[in-house]
């Protein structure tokens, strides 16, 4: 079963299409970037995965679940990290995990909390302050660690290295790798082409809301790619 | 699960400073409030069983004389605080606390509270429940827009939406986190301190308690209805500035303009007259001085009574006189007094069902009533002490009927027959006695609770990342 299936989607705002029948599937353990610059549809076709606007037409199933019919019992599958992970400043990395993953509808008990922080790669000394004095960086780990709580089939990143520094985008690749060796699909909505392709399998270029190329990671190097995404982009 | 959502909620609220900040304060104000009002309160009744017992001795202690000029040299009663009155005074500051009993009159009540206030009340220092229905909402509306607008500010509402929760439970954490921290800071201490205050001071008894429960109940679901407006709101407005305006308003609205415009109009549409015009009133049906004609009257009537010709033949003629006059004037004060007391109670009844307006109208008719301050209780009190006083009156002019006494003959008796008075108590009147004044205020309660609820599900439905 895929664990993403999109099937001709499409949206349109006041006449605007954000998103023209756009297909996709991704598998269990994929990591698929979404690239394509500001405007191009990427963060309302995640809102449409997250059952946060319905697309006028074309489906959208998770994990076997209809995520137009059923956004709840699809959101149960999925984890979301924004461009930024917010986190409620006042609560620990700790306080917020348990929050987040109640939220998701799992009770996790501090050691449990402590060892998923630790997956998603946040020090030990930060597990017990406060959010607010978290780095982006820090906090990504924080909302990677909630999305290992969720145990979700399917991981939506938008614009996650937005903003790292270089050892933190890194600390990040790593983590998505990790998800993918448990199985988890991930998918990335990012204009940042040079990171996501050392750790995507595929790629798509979205443009005016369409899916304009398709490339398996692997076959393509990044001037290439750099290319190919400006040719897409000007057509 | 919506437990310990809203155990972490009130870990996010605990820790904002500004709203943590502004909810204790106002709960020490309240605190505060209770105990200087619950101070003043025992020292008044301490005060008041001191005189009463002192009136007693003079009473009993009078010396031998005519009986109906003990019943005009008397006794004065005094009204004790009602129970809840530290968290509720009603309006024990504006009415008496002491009433002198003397034959042929219905004396108005004496020594408003009002007129010894203390420093603090002096300065506007408001009751507890003034307090809480007054000020309250503002608190609750700003915890509630902390609660709501940081997280959509914050981007954590999109979070909290993106994972599998329905939000229904979001909102009904959120809602149930300010109830929870309003009650717990506002209402909890206050009636535990005056649960307390009442058992180590040996006046809490079956009613009391459930006045206090009830009262309890009344103030939280006050806050329910705050919390559920508050979170509603904050959602549904576009933006943080718009709620906050919007909840400010409201505030201004419900618990301030709305109270005052409601007081107005049950004043034009209801109003009272002037006790001096109910004292003129009085004065010409009962008067001191009767008219030949109505001596003549009266003369006749103690005949026929007495089923004799001549007044000779009544065996105490002046008494028999004064006792007629006395039954009379109990007549005119039932019904000028009584009529004047009715247009009091329906001012009540006409101001709590404006409670279907504003939810503080609502609270604030249903606290006075459950904490026995309001003019139901008062006017209980009012027809207790004319009960005992006619009853002292009837029993001295009963003992003087009884014996012969003609032209410049006395009837005299001593202190056998005074002390035969029963001293005054007044119990306190049980909790649902007097309740049907403030029915509407408690229906207007449930009416709003379930709108309250209503606009959580409604907002919940509406809910959008």
């Amino acid at each position: 079963m895929s664990a993403l299936a999109i099937q001709s989607i499409s949206i349109a705002f006041g006449g605007y299409r954000a998103v023209d029948g756009l297909s996709l599937t991704l598998q269990p353990g994929e990591v698929y970037a979404l690239l394509g610059p500001n405007g191009a549809g990427k963060t309302t076709t995640l809102n449409m995965i997250l059952g946060f606007v319905k697309p006028d037409s074309g489906s959208i199933v998770i994990d076997g679940v209809d995520a137009v019919t059923a956004p709840l019992a699809a959101r149960a599958r999925t984890a979301y990290l924004p461009e930024t992970v917010m986190l409620h400043p006042s609560l620990s990395a700790i306080e917020n995990l348990t929050y987040f993953a109640l939220l998701a509808g799992r009770r996790i008990d501090a050691p449990m909390a402590r060892q998923l922080l630790a997956d998603a790669g946040l020090q030990e000394e930060a597990h017990d302050r406060r959010a607010g004095s978290f780095s982006k960086g820090m906090r990504q780990k924080v909302g990677v660690a909630i999305a290992l709580a969720k145990d979700a089939r399917l991981l939506l990143l938008d614009e996650p290295t937005s903003g790292l520094d270089a050892g933190a985008a890194n600390d990040l690749s790593e983590v998505i790798r990790a998800a993918s060796g448990r199985g988890i699909a991930v998918l990335m909505a990012t204009h940042d082409l040079f990171r996501v392709k050392d750790v995507a399998h595929r790629l798509g270029i979205l443009h005016a809301g369409r899916l304009v190329d398709e490339r398996d990671a692997a076959t393509i190097g990044p001037v290439e790619l750099e290319q190919l995404y400006l040719q897409r982009l000007a057509a | 699960m919506i437990w310990r959502l809203t155990h972490l909620e009130l870990a996010i609220l605990r820790r904002d400073r500004r709203a943590w900040g502004a909810l204790l304060a106002l709960a020490s104000l309240i605190l505060l409030s209770f105990l200087a009002i619950a101070t003043q309160n025992v020292r008044s009744d301490a005060d008041k069983q001191a005189v009463a017992a002192a009136e007693r001795a003079r009473w009993v202690g009078q010396g031998e004389k005519d009986p109906h000029s003990a019943a005009h040299y008397s006794i004065f009663a005094f009204k004790p605080s009602p129970a809840l009155a530290a968290l509720d005074p009603g309006s024990e500051s504006f009415v008496g606390q002491t009433v002198w009993l003397e034959a042929h009159h219905q004396n108005d009540m004496l020594y408003r509270p009002q007129q010894n206030a203390s420093l603090l009340q002096r300065i506007g220092f408001a009751a507890p429940a003034a307090l809480i229905t007054g000020f309250a909402p503002l608190i609750i509306f700003l915890i509630a827009f902390t609660l709501v607008a940081q997280d959509r500010e914050r981007g954590t509402m999109r979070v909290a939406l993106g994972a599998a929760i329905h939000p229904r439970m979001i909102v009904g954490a959120k809602a149930l986190t300010v109830w929870c921290a309003s009650t717990g800071l506002l209402l909890l201490p206050v009636t535990a301190g005056s649960l307390l205050w009442l058992g180590l001071g040996g006046r809490l008894d079956g009613d009391t308690a459930l006045r206090m429960i009830c009262w309890a109940l009344v103030m939280a679901s006050y806050f329910a209805f705050l919390a559920a407006v508050g979170i509603a709101v904050s959602l549904r407005m576009a933006n943080a500035r718009l709620a906050l305006t919007a909840l400010f308003g409201l505030w201004i609205f419900f618990a301030l303009a709305l109270p005052r415009v409601a007081s107005g109009m049950v004043d034009a549409a209801r109003p009272l007259p002037s006790s001096q015009s109910v004292r003129q009133e009085i004065a010409e049906a009962a008067p001191a001085f009767w008219s030949d004609e109505q001596n003549a009257r009266n003369r006749a009537k103690l005949l026929a009574r007495y089923g004799v010709t001549r007044v000779e033949d009544i065996p105490n003629p002046r008494m028999a006189e004064l006792d007629l006059v006395e039954r009379h004037s109990h007549e005119v004060f039932d019904r000028i007094l009584g009529g004047f007391y009715g247009r009091v109670a329906a001012q009540d009844r006409l101001f709590a069902a404006f409670g279907f307006l504003s939810p503080t109208i609502a609270a604030q008719a249903a606290s006075a009533s459950v904490a026995g301050s309001d003019f139901s209780h008062h006017r209980d009190f009012i027809d207790s002490a004319e009960r005992y006083r006619r009853d002292l009156v009837n029993r001295m002019n009963a003992d003087g009927m009884g014996h012969r006494a003609h032209g410049t003959e006395r009837h005299t008796n001593d202190d056998k027959l005074w002390s035969q008075v029963p001293e005054f108590a007044y119990p306190t009147p049980p909790l649902g006695r007097f309740a049907g004044t403030a029915l509407p205020a408690f229906m207007a309660l449930l009416a709003w609770l379930a709108i309250g609820g209503l606009l959580l599900i409604t907002a919940a439905r509406r809910l959008r990342p």
